[in-house]
């Protein structure tokens, strides 16, 4: 009898951890060319990160044939590490929506499939699909995500959608999980706003959403930062990687301020397009980094009501001029937040 | 108006216009010291072998190729191509060289955008482009004439390493590519042949070709996993005179310099963090080699110390090991570096004295020569200048005269009537200078006449006008004759109320009006103001307010609102503070105004009173712009509302409440509404 009873409760253990999908840590990696990294493999290892959802290639509409090309394919110049699972992640504009989608998961999962056997990279047991559809376009996406699941079902492969804040009022998406973006919450446009990167007052008007929203989720945190150049007339641009320590360019007016003291014709790039922005004497670049006191209360407030969903958290992204944005001890506290829950 | 004092902000006057331009930005001259890779390189044009072909007449740009074989061959076949080359090859009726453009055309479009498509390449696919590589290799070994033949062998190359054959790359090189002639074709191929030679794992061949060929780029590629202390000893014990070496201590002491120096902004891309232990460490090393001279290169190593002791701000050793390298065995370049260090630390923390003036004067000619040829050099002044010499002679006759040797720190325009004094004095007494004072002025740019008009022009500031009018005069009106004073001077009148009459907006950058200045108009202005304050000051009643009026009109065309700021300052902006002179100006014009409003002539007292409320709006308005403070918290004045009621009493009495206006809207809209 006893042997009996220590037998079922083993067995209940052993279910209900099979019920549990074990904790990884795990990175976006949102670059153009895949190459080993020594800061970024540092980086890997050193948090036992061993999946990377990485995106493959852009869908835009052909400017000449008004239809869904691929843009931006990734390019391999290394292989990536093998101990590590990549999930193909393709983000969709929302103006592909708009257009004859009948075929276009077929094409779109083939090509990954074609990614990978072309750079022997082992076939993906999940795929991931990023678009910043609205109410306008739900209903076509949605119709287009339920295609895609189904053949990618038949093969046996996982399909996961990023879901950004304001998504949670809608229905949720047909896919296997969602990836809730915890990141671009403020309007950067506007100079006020404490931190557009992350920033707890934007996030909580939709926390109410959450505790309803019946879809098995992650969460993508950031580490990134961010130029905003402003003039006169308010916001002008996001600018890249300038150096606002060159005191002939800039001049520190406070913490995360940097007035332009000579102009500058900087390119800028929004998505496809590339084009030039002038920076003008006495137009401003506010710095905004991602503050680990903002990921912090997030993370503190949905646990309070889905914690599940901090299990397994995405850091975004990886890319070497980004990780020293937070320290080793932040990016524990962001991948161990809840070490009871499971994310599944 | 807003926009208006916005849009001024840039107007800079002076006769050093570059020196006023600094008061909007200053370099940081943190070159890197530690540079002993002369990696200066003579970029070959590779479009001059192109130019010469098609005579020199079009330029030909480097898209020209990247159209592709279509594009090429649809202009042979119409013969109407725009393209230089294509052109000129047609004409010529030069087969070869068409047979070689389409070659080169065919080249660059293999590789065209097929990876964004949605039909990804296969395997098979890969393999149809590999056979265009293959077929252009075999096309390109058989070529047998010699005119295009380095462009052949290049293209070669090339394929070969698209297909990856490295060691057949590296047999080519060896073989063919080693005797081309053409220096772009031979720095391409040597390139190649050194990635060809990474790919095979042969690392150090590579690096020390790509060092050889100063594509310091692929030698950080190739050293990835080496940029660091583990990485540098353990090239060291492999082999004490690596030529990798050289580059990695290089960049071992310049990130570490970066590291101390930005903190995580503004780092380069390939930025490698080396922490304060590793460098206290590499400081032990390398002083170890050094001093057991174990490497032909010492001197490398002692130099190496002393800069990371330096950023460690143990400084006393850092000048201790700088003097050590002076005998020390390396490279010229690295003893060149060395000797650059050794004057950097010996600088550091001492105040000028004469005693140093030989050794200054020797290391600064030497820098000099140097500088003719090697950029670095001139940036190695520059540094010893401003992150120790300056900033330790401050408030001193010898930095004025050290920072008027560079047009971005000309400091004069700083320095006020006592200081301009002293320093007039400084330079003129020749002989009590020192051989390096000498030499630095005749490197300097501010002259003798420059100081004599700024003096000059501070007095006047001071409303000292019998010494203003004794050192302007001392200045020919042929000084300003190039100064971007002149058309201010030639255009602008003080004696017209800046409240009543708009004068042109002077453009200083392009002002290409060549009117003579006939007299200095400081002079003439300084004689003015004499004669009306004799006037003001003699007279009673109409007469002394009407003097009043006319010293009010005049001051305030003067001060930093009006059409004249140019008699008392060399630059102008509304982030600018307001002078003294500009507030000394100010404060007298409103004293003028409050007296000519006393004038019985109704005229007088309508001016004065418009005069006075319009320059008391200006600067409350002024804040409005200076972005820390804003207008919200201002606070209106007693004096503003006492002037504003005074204008509104007086203006309703003559033509009947709310019935006037005023050719200022701004002012009227604040007078109506407060």
């Amino acid at each position: 009898m006893k042997n009996l009873l220590l037998t079922l409760l083993l067995l209940a253990a052993v279910s209900c951890a099979e019920n549990q999908e074990p904790k990884e840590n795990s990175v976006y990696y949102w670059k153009t060319v895949y190459k080993n990294d020594s800061t970024e493999n540092d980086f890997l290892t050193r948090h036992q990160i061993k999946k990377i959802y990485m995106r493959y290639f852009d869908v835009i509409v052909d400017k000449k044939t008004q239809k869904p090309k691929p843009n931006a394919t990734i390019t391999f110049k290394d292989h990536p590490k093998e101990d590590i699972e990549i999930i193909p992640t393709v983000f969709i504009t929302e103006n592909c929506i708009q257009k004859n989608l009948d075929t276009l998961y077929k094409t779109l999962a083939d090509r990954i499939f074609q990614i990978n056997k072309t750079h022997k990279i082992p076939q993906a047991k999940e795929i991931q699909i990023d678009c910043d559809f609205t109410a306008k376009s739900m209903k076509k996406y949605y119709s287009f995500l339920s295609l895609l699941q189904n053949y990618l079902k038949e093969k046996d492969v996982k399909l996961s959608v990023t879901i950004r804040l304001h998504q949670l009022s809608m229905e949720v998406p047909p896919c296997d999980y969602g990836v809730l973006m915890l990141y671009n919450t403020g309007n950067y446009r506007d100079k006020k706003c404490d931190n557009p990167i992350l920033g707890f007052k934007d996030v909580q008007p939709y926390l109410k959403h959450l505790k309803k929203y019946r879809l098995k989720m992650r969460s993508a945190l950031p580490n990134f930062k961010w130029q905003i150049l402003f003039g006169k007339n308010g916001f002008k641009n996001i600018v890249y990687n300038q150096n606002l320590k060159d005191s002939t360019l800039f001049q520190k007016t406070g913490e995360g301020v940097f007035r332009v003291v000579r102009s500058k014709d900087i390119p800028v790039y929004i998505n496809t397009e590339a084009f030039n922005v002038m920076m003008n004497i006495s137009d401003t670049v506010y710095e905004k980094k991602a503050d680990f006191k903002e990921i912090e209360k997030v993370m503190t407030e949905i646990s309070k009501i889905k914690k599940e969903i901090l299990t397994n958290t995405i850091i975004y992204d990886l890319n070497s001029n980004n990780i020293n944005n937070l320290t080793f001890k932040e990016y524990e506290k962001i991948f161990n937040f809840d070490d009871g829950g499971a994310a599944f | 108006m807003k926009r208006f004092l916005i849009l001024m902000t840039a107007v800079l006057l002076s006769n050093f216009v570059k020196a006023d331009v600094s008061c909007w930005y200053y370099p940081t001259y943190n070159y890197y010291l530690f540079k002993i890779l002369d990696t200066q390189t003579e970029d070959e044009d590779f479009l001059e072998y192109w130019k010469n072909y098609a005579g020199g007449k079009t330029p030909v740009y480097s898209y020209d190729f990247s159209y592709g074989i279509d594009a090429i061959l649809s202009d042979i076949e119409n013969g109407s191509s725009s393209k230089a080359v294509i052109d000129a090859a047609i004409q010529k009726k030069d087969t070869e060289m068409l047979d070689y453009l389409k070659d080169l055309s065919t080249y660059l479009n293999v590789n065209q955008d097929f990876y964004n498509q949605w039909e990804y390449p296969d395997e098979n696919q890969i393999k149809e482009y590999r056979e265009v590589y293959e077929k252009l290799l075999e096309k390109a070994k058989k070529y047998s004439g010699q005119r295009l033949k380095d462009r052949y062998n290049l293209m070669a190359m090339r394929c070969m390493f698209q297909l990856e054959k490295y060691p057949e790359v590296e047999k080519f090189w060896l073989s063919d590519g080693i005797k081309t002639q053409d220096e772009y074709c031979k720095k391409q191929m040597t390139g190649l042949f050194a990635g060809a030679l990474y790919h095979q794992k042969k690392i150090n061949a590579a690096v020390n070709i790509f060092l050889q060929i100063n594509d310091i780029q692929s030698v950080k590629f190739c050293l990835d996993d080496k940029r660091n202390l583990d990485g540098i000893r353990e090239r060291y014990d492999k082999d004490k005179n690596d030529g990798a070496l050289v580059f990695l201590v290089q960049d071992f002491v310049n990130m570490f310099q970066e590291n101390i120096d930005s903190e995580d902004n503004g780092r380069p891309f390939d930025f490698r963090n080396i922490d304060y232990a590793d460098a206290q460490d590499f400081i032990t090393f390398a002083n170890q080699i050094a001093d057991k001279k174990a490497s032909k290169t010492p001197v490398m190593w002692k130099t190496a110390a002393a800069m990371l002791s330096y950023y460690l701000n143990d400084i006393a050793n850092a000048k201790k090991y700088a003097e050590q390298t002076a005998n020390l065995d390396g490279t010229q370049r690295m003893k060149d570096v060395a000797r650059v260090v050794r004057f950097f630390l010996s600088t550091k923390g001492e105040k000028y004295s004469s005693s140093k003036a030989a050794y200054y004067l020797s290391e600064c000619l030497w820098l000099d020569k140097m500088a003719e040829t090697d950029g670095f050099f001139e940036n190695a002044k520059s540094r010893i200048v401003y992150q120790n010499l300056l900033p330790q002679n401050q408030n001193t006759n010898f930095y004025t005269l050290l920072a008027s040797t560079d047009y971005t720190t000309i400091n004069i325009l700083k320095l006020n009537a006592a200081e301009l004094e002293s320093y007039l004095n400084y330079i003129t007494q020749t002989k009590k200078l020192d051989n390096f004072e000498k030499y630095l002025l005749t490197k300097s740019h501010v002259k003798r006449d420059d100081v004599v008009e700024k003096l000059g022009t501070r007095y006047l500031g001071e409303m000292n006008f019998i010494k203003a009018e004794d050192y302007l005069s001392q200045v020919p009106v042929s000084y300003y004759k190039e100064s971007p004073l002149r058309p201010y001077m030639v255009f602008r009148d003080y004696t017209q109320q800046r409240w009543n009459v708009t004068q042109d907006w002077i453009d200083d950058w392009g002002y290409d009006d060549e009117s003579e200045l006939e007299e200095n108009q400081k002079i003439k202005f300084c004689k003015e103001i004499k004669t009306l304050t004799e006037v003001f000051e003699r007279s009673t009643g109409d007469k002394r307010y009407s003097a009043a009026m006319k010293l009010a009109t005049y001051l305030t065309q003067a001060s930093r609102w009006g059409n004249c700021w140019y008699l008392l300052e060399y630059s102008w902006g509304v982030y600018e503070p307001r002078s003294k002179a500009q507030q000394t100006y100010e404060e007298k014009a409103l004293a003028y105004f409050d007296e000519a409003v006393k004038s019985s002539d109704d005229k007088t007292k309508y001016e004065a009173l418009y005069g006075k409320t319009w320059l008391l709006w200006h600067d409350y308005n002024y804040y409005y712009y200076d972005y820390s403070v804003h207008r919200d918290e201002q606070t209106v004045t007693p004096q503003m509302e006492k002037s504003m009621s005074d204008l509104k009493n007086y203006w309703d009495g003559v033509y009947g409440v709310g019935g006037w206006t005023i050719s200022c809207d701004c002012v009227m809209d604040y007078v109506r509404t407060h």
